[in-house]
């Protein structure tokens, strides 16, 4: 079993070990903040890196208040969204400012993807979202952490999570449902 | 009697506690409810792609290294500390014994003082160079 506070105790006495139990135990969970965040598929690794240095670097200032999972997680987050700032600048620039009125666009070829699979089809969505839509749904569905937690992390109020998860998800859901039926048409014709 | 048609939200919450054989559902609703299971059961589906496995191993090296190069500055400085305040000490030392000896010290021409001194200094620099490139070989790396 992992035990959080003996893990960072002995860390914090320099046991490497110990440093890597910790990174085999939140890799994955990192690895899907950053997989989801960033379009650069050659620097995810080095970024997840990045993430786990600053971990070590700063754990002396964690003092337990909340899970350790969830500090983690902001940290992943923050450099995540740091990242994008610095080296995608335009990405940012190129959603709107109201994102409460992001819709979809009928430009990108889904088609050919719902034929490949269905997973593949909701990544390809989830790229063309804007990134508090795709953070929340990421943490909320594929780390299954609960909206308090996601306010943890992103600082963004639980309110607003709520929000965003629903209109995100309602998003997606008309963008498959226009998909499927696009395609059937298609098929038909 | 006329059934409420229900909103997005409790679409939502309905999927979520796995409701599309609701039997007071319309076709419609059904069917969306359905679209939003498949959705978040796809949205649960993790990356085909991942760390490689090694990754654990390669973070702990890397921030070992990291740790063992800090080590190495600090004890430079540390060095390069006790140098000075030893070379402090016995001049002080000197010049309690024997002023005569200091002020001997201090008629010695300037450039065979500094030259020792700068000998020592530059002995210093490039440790401390060669412990930095070091480091920034590993920052580059990570």
């Amino acid at each position: 079993m992992f035990d959080e506070k003996e893990i960072v105790r002995r860390i914090l006495k320099s046991d490497f070990r110990a440093f890597e139990l910790l990174v085999k135990q939140y890799e994955k969970l990192v690895f899907y903040v950053v997989h989801r965040l960033i379009q650069d598929h050659h620097n995810k690794e080095d970024i997840c890196q990045d993430v786990f240095i600053k971990v070590y670097q700063n754990l002396g200032k964690f003092q337990f208040q909340s899970k350790l999972s969830t500090w983690i997680a902001r940290i992943a987050y923050l450099t995540a969204v740091d990242y994008t700032r610095k080296a995608v600048k335009e990405s940012f620039s190129e959603y709107p400012d109201d994102i409460d009125r992001y819709h979809f666009t009928d430009e990108n070829p889904e088609e050919e993807l719902i034929q490949k699979d269905a997973a593949a089809y909701i990544n390809h969505i989830i790229e063309q979202m804007p990134i508090h839509y795709k953070t929340v749904i990421t943490l909320y569905h594929l780390n299954e952490f609960s909206c308090a937690e996601i306010q943890d992390i992103t600082g963004i109020p639980e309110g607003t999570v709520k929000s965003y998860l629903f209109r995100a998800r309602k998003l997606m859901k008309e963008k498959m449902q226009k998909d499927i039926n696009n395609n059937g048409y298609e098929r038909n014709e | 009697m006329v059934m409420r048609e229900m909103s997005d939200e409790e679409l939502q919450h309905l999927a979520e506690q796995g409701g599309a054989t609701n039997e007071n559902l319309s076709l419609k609703e059904k069917e969306d409810v359905l679209v939003y299971q498949n959705l978040f059961q796809n949205l649960k589906a993790e990356p085909v792609e991942g760390l490689p496995f090694n990754f654990a191993a390669n973070v702990r090296r890397a921030v070992q290294q990291q740790d063992a190069l800090k080590g190495d500055l600090k004890f430079q400085f540390m060095l390069l500390f006790i140098f000075a305040s030893i070379l402090v000490a016995a001049f002080g030392l000197l010049h309690l014994v024997s002023p005569a000896a200091t002020e001997q010290l201090m008629t010695i021409p300037p450039k065979f003082k500094w030259s020792a001194g700068l000998a020592v200094l530059m002995f210093w620099c490039v440790n401390l160079l060669t412990t930095g490139s070091g480091f920034k070989q590993i920052s580059k790396q990570q």
